[in-house]
């Protein structure tokens, strides 16, 4: 009786304990997430954060090119229609009649968030840190042979090589324009011993020294990146005061935390996800973007079970279903991309999509004495892109292959692991690319199979020596493509994507349609080719 | 016991320094050289461009050069510079370990907590349906992966009933409190800033109760087992035969008896709180040191992956020492020498 009295004592313990302090919790309204996220003045921005450096000319990364395009300024900037170039730190430029020579006649009101004027000083002192740190941004300028900056408010600016994309280059955000006073006060240095002896990279993870709308106000790695409104701006003010991009990794909570009303923006929701978001209170729009994916072949890898020989690199083309692939990886939100220049790049329209031929890749295989087949390792990053699972897309080409026979062992490492065996042991891989500036000619210097190039240097197994994969009439095209002017060059771009096609190193497997997800109460949001979002241009009801 | 914990002290700094140097030449052997980590494919091949990253980031001497070096430095303070956050490891790890130690601490305490409660209840209502109840929640906890859960639950409270708040340590727009400890339930009371203090507290319930959750079951089981094995020993029928209350023969006479096994597993749980929170973190986008070791060894990020180890060995080190020595607090019996 007594045992029974007191289990019944132990029972009521626990039930009041219990009931006081849920009691105690909703009176004091704890259990409520209803808070105004941010007001009109500020914009939260949910996005997994790649960011690798916030040095202008150092950094080299897709959130690089968000937030250092939102506190550095260049000399000129791309349009709306993503195509235009038009003035930012300069108001006007002339180009020499050989188009070897740009004179850029600076702005006289623009100034750095100091209050400082921006200079021919500083724009010479940017571009010569750029070129001189020799980083990964640094093909962009390779072109230029020298700044003149003898007149503070006008730059000349000669080229050596590929004069027609030098505008498009000049607005990619690593060419930021610095305040050099106040980074050679912090440890910059832009003179040819800048590798060893800059040492800013530190001050500028902390701090900015642009003359854009916005300056750094805080940066956590994995955590988050403050910017407020730069209160001494020479141009129009944004509406905007304050924009925090949350670093979210996962695309689900990117979707909860924007349905929830806690970020006003979410830059990487993937289609899937999307059709998941019931809230009412969420736009949601989808746009063809200029980012692909590719299967890449590299013929140089030392550890192959037959040579990855033209007939069968283009048996292996033949044998892929790209609109399959559309389906199966992004539930058909995307376009097929038939070459490695985009339809809406320079050279990049005008070619057949690719399609699904089996029976003329049999007869390839056969043809290059393979008609049983042969085993292939395929080493990818394991990683979701865009969207895109990378072991989705590889059990795809898995089993497409297999239908002629090709056996795909699958082999997923990280991206960095991927970077250190790339070429040796890496007979197929997969891989994206995102455009960083409206132009052809980075296309060319990337994928092209003609010594010198990134993609020749990887497909030949890393020793940039393979002259059965040189392909001589891109070599000629480039040769010609130094003196083209604009008009030509388009013409000469289409005939490089020709080529490139028949390459078959690159297969390109599609562009993913890119989401903006957003509040319904965000205004003037926009898909830019190189900052994605511009974010001066957006307001809040 | 003095002698003891001295012994043990001197030798924590032998063995970290056994750990770096076999961490440091470990890292270096494996497959993948560090600029893949520092240039993208694009650079690669260009052999100016990798000469000038190896020199600026002293690649370029010998592996004995660098790992001398980096001893040099480590006893001075600098546990080097990460490659994938491009600041100083140390402030890295300083920012985020207090928030994986408060995070931890908040699930070791609701996991024991509730670990021990629904082990006690197990056991005193064994085979009934509390017993049955308590082991299945206990089960589910421990079974259901954290990705899964975390997802799950913040659906449910964050988006749907909308009471409690998502990822983060705190609501998007709040300022961070000014900087004692790190660890932000601290730092805001510290602060004087209660509503900040709550928040906190909102945003840690959800990830605490994720992580406590899957270390509750094994909690519970160990409990369980040990509370009926105690409740029926001839002292505990002494107690009750003497009147005292049930209450006070559980918590004073059994539980005291169940603590030293408990204490083990609850030690052991909260290295694995440290060390393997990285599923939690990534879920409730919580900037601890699990992520951080997890991304940074994706990225092939020595100098990060190397202070990573250091603070993990040293935090087992300690906890080993700490669990040792609370065994001789929770039972007098047991002396160390």
């Amino acid at each position: 009786m007594t045992k029974l009295s007191n289990r019944i004592g132990l029972q009521r313990h626990i039930s009041i304990f219990v009931t006081l302090l849920v009691l105690m919790l909703l009176a004091g309204g704890f259990f409520s997430n209803r808070v105004d996220a941010a007001g009109k003045d500020t914009l939260v921005v949910a996005r997994a954060m790649d960011i690798n450096s916030l040095d202008p000319h150092i950094a080299f990364c897709d959130t690089c090119k968000v937030v250092i395009g939102m506190m550095y300024e260049t000399i000129v900037k791309l349009g709306p229609d993503n195509k235009t170039i038009l003035p930012q730190i300069a108001k006007s430029w002339d180009v020499s009649k050989d188009g070897m020579s740009y004179t850029f006649y600076l702005d006289e009101r623009a100034v750095f968030a100091d209050g400082s004027p921006v200079e021919s000083k500083d724009v010479k002192f940017s571009i010569e840190r750029w070129q001189n740190l020799k980083q990964d941004s640094n093909m962009y300028v390779k072109s230029i042979s020298k700044v003149d900056a003898s007149d503070p408010r006008k730059v000349v600016i000669t080229v050596s090589s590929w004069p027609s994309e030098l505008l498009g280059q000049l607005a990619v955000p690593y060419a930021g324009i610095v305040n050099s006073d106040l980074a050679m006060a912090n440890g910059a240095v832009s003179s040819a011993d800048a590798p060893e002896k800059d040492k800013a990279e530190a001050w500028f993870m902390k701090n900015s020294a642009g003359s854009s709308p916005f300056v750094l106000e805080s940066y956590r790695p994995d955590e988050e990146i403050r910017l407020k409104q730069n209160p001494r701006y020479w141009g129009k003010k944004p509406a905007i005061k304050r924009v925090i991009i949350k670093h979210v990794p996962q695309s689900v909570s990117q979707a909860q935390m924007l349905e929830s009303g806690q970020v006003d923006v979410a830059m990487q929701i993937d289609a899937d996800t999307a059709k998941t978001i019931r809230s009412r209170d969420v736009v949601i729009k989808s746009q063809p973007s200029y980012y692909f994916n590719y299967v890449a072949l590299v013929p140089g890898a030392t550890n192959l079970k037959v040579p990855l020989t033209p007939k069968v690199r283009e048996a292996i083309a033949l044998a892929i279903d790209h609109e399959g692939m559309l389906d199966v990886t992004l539930g058909g939100a995307g376009r097929v991309q038939p070459s490695v220049i985009p339809v809406e790049f320079p050279g990049g329209s005008g070619f057949p999509t690719p399609r699904q031929d089996l029976a003329k890749a049999r007869k390839l295989l056969a043809e290059a004495g393979h008609p049983n087949g042969f085993e292939i390792l395929a080493v990818y990053p394991d990683l979701t892109s865009y969207g895109v699972n990378y072991s989705v897309v590889m059990q795809k080409v898995q089993q497409d292959l297999a239908k002629i026979g090709i056996k795909v062992i699958l082999e997923p490492v990280t991206m960095a692991v991927l970077r250190a065996r790339t070429g040796g042991t890496v007979p197929m891989t997969i891989l994206m690319w995102a455009a960083d500036y409206m132009g052809s000619a980075q296309y060319v210097q990337y994928f092209a199979m003609v010594p010198g190039t990134t993609w020749f240097y990887l497909a030949s197994g890393t020793t940039n020596d393979m002259p059965s994969l040189v392909n001589h009439r891109e070599a000629e095209l480039m040769e010609k493509l130094q003196k083209a002017g604009a008009k030509e060059a388009e013409k000469l771009y289409h005939e490089f994507a020709k080529e490139m096609i028949k390459d078959y190193v690159i297969i390109p497997i599609g562009n993913p349609d890119l989401l903006l997800t957003y509040r319904k109460n965000v205004q003037g949001m926009r898909y830019d080719i190189i900052t994605e979002i511009p974010f001066d241009e957006i307001s809040k009801r | 016991m003095l002698r003891y914990i001295v012994r043990r002290l001197i030798a924590i700094p032998l063995l970290i320094f056994g750990v770096v140097t076999v961490c440091f030449f470990l890292a270096h052997s494996i497959k993948g050289d560090p600029l893949s980590s520092l240039l993208s494919f694009r650079q690669l091949g260009n052999p100016e461009v990798v000469a000038a990253t190896k020199k600026r980031w002293g690649l370029d001497k010998s592996l004995p050069e660098q790992w001398f070096i980096y001893i040099r430095n480590l006893l001075s303070g600098d546990f080097g510079t990460s490659f994938r956050t491009r600041r100083p490891v140390l402030e890295d790890i300083s920012d985020r370990l207090p928030a994986t130690l408060e995070l931890a601490i908040a699930s070791l305490v609701i996991g024991s907590l509730a670990g021990i409660s629904l082990g006690m209840l197990a056991a005193y209502y064994r085979n009934r349906r509390i017993d049955d109840g308590a082991r299945l929640f206990a089960l589910v906890g421990s079974s259901m992966p954290v990705f899964w859960s975390g997802l799950i639950l913040l659906f449910i409270f964050s988006v749907k009933l909308q009471i409690l708040p998502g990822p983060g340590r705190l609501d998007p727009v709040t300022d961070i409190p000014p900087y004692v400890t790190g660890m932000f339930t601290i730092d805001a009371l510290i602060a004087g800033e209660i509503n900040k203090f709550l928040e906190v507290l909102k945003h840690m319930i959800l990830p605490a109760f994720v992580m406590a959750w899957s270390m509750m079951g094994i909690i519970s089981r160990v409990v369980r087992a040990s509370m009926l094995d105690v409740l029926n020993q001839e002292y505990i029928l002494t107690a009750r035969s003497k009147g005292a209350r049930e209450l006070r023969v559980i918590i004073n006479h059994a539980l005291r008896n169940v603590m030293i096994p408990t204490l083990t597993i609850i030690g052991f749980s909260f290295a694995y709180l440290i060390t393997g929170a990285v599923l939690v973190e990534t879920i409730f986008s919580w900037p601890g040191v699990g992520y951080y070791a997890v991304s940074s060894t994706r990225a092939l990020d020595f100098p990060a992956i190397i202070g990573v180890t250091i603070i993990g060995a040293t935090a087992f080190l300690v906890t080993n020492l700490v669990t040792d020595i609370s065994y001789a607090f929770a039972n007098p019996k047991i002396r160390l020498g």
